[in-house]
């Protein structure tokens, strides 16, 4: 069973559509689902919560149509939290722990300590740092099998970033817990993640295993002339410099002659948006 | 629901200062003057309160965050028009209370046909106002359907000024109406249009992407 499936989802916006979206996230595994602004990552989120209603498509969480049931199962942050402003840690605490079935008192009350969030203070005084440990912190509280986080790092300092992508990390040593993640600071999901998926102006570029992504494909530093003699389809894309010409290549397309240096997941995506421009 | 019951009762203790304030007020003015009509502003002012705290959760992006909670659409709407039933509870508590301090205080002698006449008022102001908002909040949310709440608000100004200046006189006729039927009819009708309110609120919150 898989944690989401995500079968042909399209949603309509004047000026934008997201289309044909086809996502499976296995159970037990990271997603990283990388766009730059206004690619969908949102909208694709939303349509798995149920904020916005797909025109038409299928979704399914744990083998099952989402209920609100299922929310139980599922922790989720979204990119403005969007908790009460005028409430206090205790306030939501309150309400949480009575909407939840699986509330665990003691888990929130560590992360609250460890995050060192005030108890008393409106959440409308809080950093944005500070606003998304809350979320997260109610997110990681009542026994989640799946984390949906739509930018949980956006805004954040590169220290704050790297302890919440630690505590993602932590939160997937239990082999039945899933995340799908949406960012457009792809080194952040690079860190973590076993899937990627490229949204690119609301159509899904690719959905494949990190790793393979870095065998599959690799930089070349070549001539122009050199270029124009490979397969055509072995170049995702070029950077042309004064030394000649810097390649983005699929490594299974060329010759092994060539000397393929690593690439990271932001050079992929990078390039693959360029050349789709 | 309790999470969503608690949320909504949170919103109104970070009012209460506001809120007891103008009701002691209003509830002192018509207690000295025996206008006893004044008292009607509490349950009007108590559903306008509650309306009004959803703009305060569209602003904090509550309505998008409360789907990733385990109740459902239904639920949400549900959980609100209960609070406004809450609410007015607590409202008709303070008008019997405020009424009998009244005639404590000589202010005025004991009718119960003016109790019950206060009673039932209360009961339209701070139903029927909800019933006609709350759709259209739904549907056009708080910033969008400013025109239309305004509209309504004056209509329901009006027509409250004039049910706070006709009270005494109401109650000596509407109990003598239609054979004595006439306030349970007017209950009938004020609790069918709160229930047609709650489905078509329901509908259209069902369909609405956040």
């Amino acid at each position: 069973m898989n944690a989401v499936e995500v079968k042909n989802l399209t949603k309509k916006y004047k000026g934008f559509a997201l289309e044909n979206l086809n996502l499976i996230l296995p159970k037990g595994c990271i997603m990283g689902l990388i766009g730059e602004n206004g690619a969908g990552k949102s909208t694709a989120i939303k349509s798995i919560l149920g904020i916005v209603r797909p025109d038409s498509g299928s979704i399914e969480i744990f083998g099952k149509e989402p209920s609100a049931e299922t929310k139980n199962d599922i922790g989720v942050v979204l990119d403005e939290v969007g908790l009460p402003q005028e409430f206090n840690v205790k306030e939501i605490h309150a309400i949480m722990k009575n909407s939840f079935d699986n509330w665990q008192d003691n888990v929130f009350n560590e992360y609250i300590r460890k995050f060192k969030l005030p108890e008393k203070k409106p959440f409308k005084s809080f950093s944005k740092g500070m606003k998304m440990k809350m979320g997260i912190a109610v997110a990681l509280s009542h026994d989640a099998k799946l984390l949906i986080l739509d930018e949980p790092t956006s805004g954040l300092d590169p220290v704050v970033r790297d302890e919440i992508v630690d505590i993602f990390n932590d939160f997937t040593r239990d082999e039945n817990h899933s995340i799908l993640i949406s960012s457009h600071i792809v080194s952040d999901l690079e860190k973590i993640c076993d899937y990627i998926a490229f949204l690119h102006n609301g159509r899904l570029m690719l959905c494949e295993e990190k790793d393979r992504l870095l065998e599959q494909y690799g930089f070349i530093n070549t001539t122009e002339n050199t270029l124009m003699e490979l397969d055509k389809s072995a170049v995702i894309g070029k950077k042309v410099n004064k030394w000649g010409v810097e390649a983005l290549i699929d490594r299974e397309k060329i010759p092994h002659t060539f000397e393929v240096k690593p690439i990271t997941i932001e050079d992929l995506f990078v390039f693959m948006v360029k050349e789709e421009k | 629901m309790k999470g969503l019951l608690l949320k909504e009762l949170f919103m109104l203790r970070k009012s209460w200062l506001t809120i007891t304030i103008l009701t002691v007020t209003f509830a002192v003015v018509g207690i000295f003057s025996g206008e006893t009509g004044m008292l009607l502003i509490v349950p009007l002012f108590m559903s306008v309160w509650s309306v009004s705290f959803m703009n305060m959760d569209e602003v904090s992006k509550w309505q998008q965050y409360s789907l990733a909670l385990p109740y459902g659409r239904r639920k949400i709407v549900l959980s609100k028009y209960l609070m406004i039933l809450i609410l007015n509870a607590l409202s008709i508590v303070f008008i019997i209370i405020a009424y009998l301090i009244s005639i404590a205080l000589g202010k005025n002698g004991f009718s119960a046909d003016l109790l019950l006449t206060l009673i039932l008022l209360s009961l339209i102001m701070g139903i029927v106002y909800p019933s006609l908002l709350l759709p259209l909040v739904y549907k056009l949310n708080t910033e969008k359907g400013r025109m239309v709440l305004m509209i309504i608000n004056g209509i329901v100004g009006g027509v409250s000024v004039a049910l706070l200046q006709t009270s005494s006189i109401l109650s000596d006729n509407i109990f003598k109406g239609i054979a004595g039927f006439l306030p349970l009819i007017i209950l009938a009708v004020v609790a069918v249009l709160y229930l047609l309110s709650w489905q078509l609120s329901v509908r259209i919150y069902e369909k609405r992407d956040l």
